[in-house]
């Protein structure tokens, strides 16, 4: 199947006045609200939605339109929740998409809200992220001026306010589900939760319609353009926003300039810190494709876009140990399993990695592994267990030889 | 009738081949064997603190219930034992007790042993009472035969 | 339906559980057990510890859930099928123990939970037994928490159970959790410490020794204590707790379970209260006085002493000159002998266990709305009422486990109404409304209430209900908050929040409502057809009451000038009943000095202490020929008794209690009797027997066979009591009292005082017990300009001076107190009882203060 290439939510990244209003305005900003308010029936809007075929590109691919349905219509109020943490590391779309077009995200939220018939809007936007969060707040406020936002948004008898929050006054936690918050969410409240990027997506689904948003991609089911986030050893990393359906090799060879100083490839991490590492062999043999299904099938994830290229110098145990001190840091330590686990795990890899290895390290990982999946309220253990169940089983020659040699025997430094 | 007899002498001539089993006690002293339960001692580690922490678990342990344990908080200053425990008081009724060693079983720090010796008679029951200081060794390495009393690998180390 | 049974299935076993609770709870109950850390009954479910993964292998609707499921959080359902011992659930738990202990000291020997820990056993069952760390265990920083919670946090498991308790029971939110992943730490905030009167319920639900008691550190063992279960003898709410005892020796108390009280938690004074009972107070064997001395005396002496004074006594003036007061301290079974000795062998009805002015108000109170003293409220509705109205009380000083009920009230959405002249905390971040008014105007408050529920509707109904609509429709509800300084537009708010019709709606009156105020409040009850629930001071005013030592009053409640029932008494004591009421509380002290009475027995009571009118209390205990004591502790008076007898505390005692909801428990003893002390039920038979008129009941059975004879209600609880008691509710009939409100009190300048019984400072058992002495100190509460004024900050000494005597208290800076008032713990001030009258009491008395001496300053930081 041929894929069209074309650049959805990054077609204006090229224009520096994009992040203004009225530079969004000039590039055909605000049309799709101008469409849809008070004019298309909110059930109408998540038909639309779900014909496109939209995926949540926050990491787990959920069905957009599916999602919104899922929300009780008699249960008021309701809110939006904005996911803009982006946390995962090597993905860095959201940032960009925040920051260079943050009218493109307040249009995206205003065509949510409609459909699912929210009043309030909150994007979430974590403390680190100050450029961006300085640029969603212009711009929210550029939007309540020209009344893009507020009550009665432009005559249409419908409003929503949108608030750029830093969380909700709460110890930051994820919640036991079900509930699941469609039900109970943001204070008690029916909420939906989508990523900045999904929500990007849908002004242009509205103005162009499903069947043209449909084309773009490899199937019905992955349809539309991903931004991945190309770092590591590609010679030109950064941020390319791609139809559905590329293969890996393309991505990186094609796009992203192949590998840096000719090194061979060794392994790809197709969809952040989570998605389980795909070894070079995997990659070209494989022919493993960049759309959400094809990476499931390939034992991975497309996650949430951040493509990280490593070559023949990396060490995969360093980088499985980076990758696990992540997951340390960022476990919340509401389970056990979790609190504990990726401690655990992060202090085994890199006691492996510094050459203190101990005989049964590797079996105890092993045997770590399983517990970590499934058993906690998020799949933040999942992650890791993924992320380093991958590691050492497509790299357990190198682990083993870390423990035996007591060191690393392609000598990288460490601490990294 | 005469083989009998001749069966009879037989016997006592065998045994007067044989060695001899009596001790001239007290001039001579027969080595205990390993694992011969004695008097009790309790140990101290080697910087001289007492392994006992006043757990209670021998006196838990104790089938006729002749240890009394009581236990206090350490002075984080001058502390007794390791950790936040030390035993305040500890008596062992020697004449209740049946010298089964589930005191020395039970104990998690191998600090309560039986110990080899066997001579601990008195002349009144009170006597009987052994109080801590009576049964507290000064140095652990006074007593290299209580080491096989305990296996190290199992002790509890945490403190 | 929230209550409908299901059955569901759990290892091929059906359980039985009601649709939508947890499977956890359902299994718990039926026996089945499946570890767990976090979860608490109690408790919200946080899910978190994820030791209770079960296999849902078929979730109700013929398919199973593709994930493990923690029971805590998973709803039963009809026909579920689930698993706890599948391979994958088996290695969950292997796994999750694993985590567990991965960073958990293994010092079990020298930790105090160490035999009833639940890592400990949940361990030995679930988990691996062998250890595959070799990394070095985390270290927490080491920190304090209070003088009764002992912090070790590097045995916390981060169950969060601690967190939950101060956010959702206790409501002071002192606990929390800083830090992520394997570096988050539990703690309290430094500058909140752990001072909650309810913080000791940390300790209990702590699964692992992170959290464990201060008191108790060290002492003993579990295996070597013994325990006995039963109600909490130390105010009148009977929280279900358990005694430990390591030979005769008490060694801690923790909380038991009863749902219709006290869910799973207890106070601190009812956790550390019994060390007052091995306290050096303790009167440990009978005294009789010689030569102005109290000098040791055997039983035998001490009661032919008792016998020869008293039969001279009677000889001479008759039974009308021989009065008791007390009973609120004793078993329902030794208040009974108490009266039974009083009527069948003196020959007296003078027998009165309202000793403190209050009790005998409120007991009147009710007997003049409803006929009866208790029955018409239960704790529990309190727990589950849409509306709260609370007078005179502040809860979480008085009775603290009735501040959980109605913060659970609160959280279930209830309207809480206060009058109290304070405004008193309940830790509740919204749903509380504050009428203050002047104190000694509670009463008008209340009226001004009743007005503005009629205004929006309430219409009195049943006996006195005209005399009541008539009395509210000619008040003026601006003139009563006028003369009450109560605003009323809030009055009519918290009038709207009360919701009139439909809701259940409870009325808790406190030590606060006394003699109008009470009777108000039981017309309010009428008037919104609330419950009502008195909260006494005497952990067994009720059942006393019932047992008959009421001057009026006959076992059963009966009156005194019911010819059946005087013969319902002869017939079981076998004596005479005189039909002429006898003296109460507040008519002996006169009589005392009159001469008309002549000998005083005071049992388990205080009142040369505990008397608001203490100077006139001790003239006549002055007065008085012969005074006897029976009681379990030394206290004030003592001095005036010529014969002392050793008593038992109720942690001595087997026997019955009442509390203020009118459930009889079930008490066991806990520890023997000290010393000489002996049953009072026994002293008094044998007293009897000194004085040759032997009574019929001398033992246990005997005793409780008279009382079921006499008290028709008791009659079923006295011979079998389930665990959690039986409540010997009332039905909820009575009659409107329009009894016209005294005029209002001219306004007062200057500082008015007021008294407020602090649980952990009343009463000479809890001023005994060591263990209470870390409680807050006895203070002067000012508001902070009247602090500013006199120039005393928190915690600086104050000079209290009070109709002509004066004390120094140090000073408590408290917002809750509008200025001009003032505010003492009752009880506490021994030393100015001279100069305190009832009415002043009531209305507050004027008090001058004047800063004494600064608190000593600790510099901080540096």
């Amino acid at each position: 199947m041929a894929i069209r290439f074309e650049k959805i939510v990054t077609g204006r990244f090229g224009n520096p006045e994009a992040s203004t209003l009225a530079g969004y305005e000039a590039a055909g900003g605000y049309q799709a609200i101008r469409k849809i308010l008070g004019k298309a029936e909110p059930k109408n809007v998540i038909e639309l939605v779900k014909a496109s075929g939209l995926r949540g590109r926050g990491g787990a691919g959920f069905p957009c339109g599916l999602k919104w349905s899922f929300v009780p219509q008699s249960l008021n109020p309701k809110y939006l929740a904005v996911n803009g943490d982006e946390g995962e590391p090597g993905t860095f779309k959201d940032r960009e998409l925040m920051i260079r077009d943050p009218h493109q995200l307040i249009e995206g939220i205003v065509v949510a809200c409609y459909a699912v018939g929210i009043a309030k809007a909150y994007v979430y936007i974590r403390g680190e992220f100050d450029a961006p969060w300085r640029a969603v707040e212009r711009a929210l406020g550029e939007a309540y001026a020209k009344g893009y936002l507020g009550e009665n948004i432009l005559g249409s008898g419908f409003g929503c306010d949108v608030y750029a929050h830093r969380g909700e006054g709460k110890r930051g936690h994820p919640r036991l589900k079900p509930p699941f918050p469609a039900v109970v969410g943001l204070y008690g409240k029916p909420t939906v939760i989508n990523n900045v990027e999904t929500l990007s997506n849908l002004p242009h689904i509205v103005n162009n319609g499903a069947e043209w948003f449909a084309g773009i991609g490899i199937d019905e089911k992955n349809t539309g353009t991903r931004m991945y986030c190309v770092s590591g050893h590609a010679a030109r990393p950064g941020l390319y926003e791609l139809p559905l359906g590329l293969t890996c090799e393309e991505l990186i060879y094609e796009h992203a300039g192949g590998m840096r100083n000719g090194k061979a490839l060794k392994a790809v991490i197709p969809g952040g810190a989570s998605a389980p590492v795909l070894t070079a062999q995997e990659v070209r043999e494989g022919k493993v494709r960049m759309d959400f299904d094809s990476l499931a099938k390939a034992g991975s994830m497309g996650g949430s876009g951040g493509v990280i290229v490593m070559d023949e110098t990396a060490c995969m145990v360093q980088a499985a140990g980076r990758l696990a001190r992540f997951f340390e840091h960022e476990s919340c330590g509401q389970c056990s399993v979790c609190r504990e686990g990726t401690g655990w795990v992060s202090e085994i890899i890199n006691r492996v990695e510094a050459g203190r290895g101990r005989a049964d390290d590797l079996a105890t990982l092993a045997s770590i592994d399983p517990n970590m999946r499934g058993n906690t309220i998020c799949v933040l253990s999942d992650a890791c267990a993924m992320m380093f169940g991958a590691f050492l089983k497509k790299f357990h020659r190198e682990f083993e030889a870390h423990v035996e040699q007591g060191r690393c025997p392609l000598g990288s430094p460490y601490p990294a | 009738m005469l083989a009998e007899i001749a069966r009879g002498l037989w016997l006592t001539l065998k045994h007067s081949w044989r060695s001899r089993v009596t001790v001239q006690y007290p001039d001579e002293r027969e080595e205990m064997p390993k694992g011969y339960r004695g008097l009790h001692k309790l140990l101290r580690w080697e910087d001289g603190l007492e392994r006992c922490v006043g757990c209670k678990l021998c006196s838990a342990a104790c089938p006729v219930d002749c240890i009394f344990v009581e236990s206090a908080e350490n002075d984080p200053a001058r502390p007794t034992s390791k950790g936040e425990r030390y035993a305040s008081v500890y008596e062992i009724n020697e004449l209740r007790c049946i010298f089964c060693g589930y005191c020395e079983e039970a104990c998690p720090v191998g600090a309560i042993v039986l110990g080899n010796e066997y001579e601990f008679c008195q002349d009144h029951r009170d006597k009987f009472l052994y109080a801590k200081r009576d049964l507290l060794v000064r140095r652990t390495e006074d007593y290299p035969e209580l080491k096989a009393r305990y296996d190290e690998k199992r002790l509890l180390t945490y403190v | 339906m929230a209550d409908q049974e299901i059955t569901f299935t759990l290892n091929g076993e059906a359980v039985a559980a009601k649709k939508g609770e947890p499977v956890l709870e359902a299994a718990l109950r039926r026996g089945l057990h499946i570890p767990h850390f976090c979860y608490h009954s109690y408790l919200s479910v946080v899910g978190q510890c994820r030791a209770c993964l079960v296999d849902v292998l078929d979730a109700g609707n013929g398919k199973p859930v593709p994930k493990l499921q923690p029971a805590c959080a998973t709803p039963a359902i009809q026909g579920m099928v689930i698993s706890t011992v599948s391979p994958r659930v088996k290695e969950a738990q292997e796994g999750v123990f694993e985590f567990l202990l991965k960073n958990h000291p293994l010092d079990c020997p020298v930790c105090d939970q160490g035999g009833e820990c639940p890592l400990q056993d949940q361990t030995m069952a679930y988990a691996k037994a062998v250890s595959r760390t070799h990394e070095l265990r985390r270290i927490y920083p080491r920190k304090e928490l209070s003088a009764y919670v002992k912090p070790e946090m590097n045995r916390c498991v981060h169950c969060t159970r601690c967190i939950r308790f101060t956010h959702e029971i206790d409501g002071g939110g002192e606990f929390g959790w800083a830090s992520r992943g394997d570096r988050t730490e539990v703690g309290i905030f430094e500058d909140l410490p752990l001072t909650s009167i309810v913080s000791g319920n940390v300790i209990d639900i702590c699964p692992v020794g992170a959290l464990t008691d201060n008191k108790y550190r060290f002492t003993a063992r579990v295996w070597e204590m013994a325990h006995a279960e039963g109600p909490c003898t130390l105010c009148s709410v009977g929280c279900r707790q358990r005694v430990w005892r390591a030979g005769d020796e008490l060694k801690r108390v923790t909380a038991g379970e009863n749902p219709a009280v006290n869910d799973a938690w207890i106070c601190d004074v009812g956790r550390y209260g019994w060390s007052g009972v091995h306290a050096g107070e303790r009167i440990l064997r009978p005294l009789i006085r010689r030569e102005g001395r109290l000098q040791p005396a055997s039983w035998p002496e001490a009661l032919g002493h008792i016998a020869r004074r008293l039969g001279a006594i009677l000889r001479e003036s008759g039974g009308g000159a021989v009065a008791g007061l007390g009973g609120a301290w004793a078993t329902n079974e030794s208040a009974f002998q108490f009266g039974a000795f009083f009527r069948e062998v003196l020959g007296s009805n003078s027998v009165d266990c309202r000793v403190h002015p209050r009790d005998l108000a409120q007991t009147e109170a009710q007997l003049a709305a409803f006929g009866a003293v208790g029955g018409q409220g239960s704790i529990a509705g309190l727990g589950r009422a849409k509306g709260i109205l609370l007078v005179g009380s502040d809860p979480f000083e008085e009775h603290p486990i009735l501040a959980l009920q109605v913060r659970k009230a609160a959280r279930g959405g209830a309207a809480v109404v206060s009058v109290h002249p304070r405004r008193i905390d309940l830790r509740l971040h919204s749903g509380l409304r504050h009428l203050c008014p002047l104190p000694g105007e509670e009463a008008r408050a209340l009226r001004a209430l009743a007005k503005a529920l009629a205004e929006a509707g309430a219409a009195p109904s049943g006996e006195g209900a005209e005399g009541y609509a008539h009395a509210l429709a000619s008040a003026d509800l601006d003139a009563l908050c006028r003369e009450a300084d109560i605003d009323p537009r809030e009055a009519r708010e918290a009038a709207r929040a009360l919701r009139p019709e439909g809701a259940e709606v409870v009325v808790l009156a406190g030590p606060g409502a006394q003699a109008e105020a009470a009777a108000e409040a039981a017309n309010l009850a009428l008037l919104l057809r609330a419950e009502l629930l008195f909260a006494s001071t005497g952990p067994n005013l009720q059942g006393a009451l019932d047992m008959g030592l009421h001057p009026a009053l006959l076992p059963g409640g009966r009156p005194l000038g019911d010819a059946a029932a005087r013969e319902a008494c002869q017939g079981a004591w076998g004596g005479p009943v005189g039909a002429a009421p006898g003296l109460s509380s507040a008519q002996v002290w006169d009589a005392l000095n009159e001469r008309r009475v002549r000998a005083l027995y005071l049992f388990g009571c205080d009142p040369a202490a505990e008397h608001p009118e203490g100077a006139r209390v001790r003239r006549a205990l002055e007065a008085a020929e012969f005074v006897v004591l029976h009681a379990s502790h030394a206290n004030a008076s003592l001095d005036y008794a010529e014969v002392v007898l050793p008593a038992p505390t109720l942690y001595e005692e087997e026997g019955s209690v009442t509390n203020l909801e009118r459930r009889v428990q079930r008490l066991r003893r806990a520890v023997k009797p000290l010393g000489e002390a002996r049953e009072p039920w026994r002293a008094f038979a044998e007293l009897s027997r000194a004085m040759e008129a032997p009574m019929r009941a001398h033992a246990l059975d005997r005793v409780r066979l008279q009382a079921r004879l006499l008290c028709a209600d008791y009659a079923g609880p006295l011979s079998r009591l389930p665990e959690e008691g039986v409540r010997l509710a009332r039905e909820r009939r009575g009659a409107f009292r329009a009894a016209a409100l005294p005029p209002a009190a001219p306004p007062a300048g200057g500082l008015r005082l007021i008294l407020a019984p602090a649980l952990w400072l009343s009463g000479s058992f809890a001023a005994s017990a060591v263990h209470l002495k870390d409680m807050p100190r006895a203070a002067l509460r000012l508001s902070p300009p009247d602090a500013d004024r006199i120039g005393a900050g928190e915690g600086d000494e104050a000079e209290v001076e009070l109709g002509g005597r004066s004390l120094r208290l140090p000073v408590r800076v408290d917002a809750s107190l509008p200025v001009g008032l003032a505010q003492a713990p009752e009880g506490y001030l021994a030393a100015l009882r001279g100069g305190l009258d009832a009415g002043a009491a009531r209305g507050g008395a004027a008090v001058k203060v004047r800063a004494a001496a600064a608190a000593p300053r600790v510099k901080v930081g540096g």
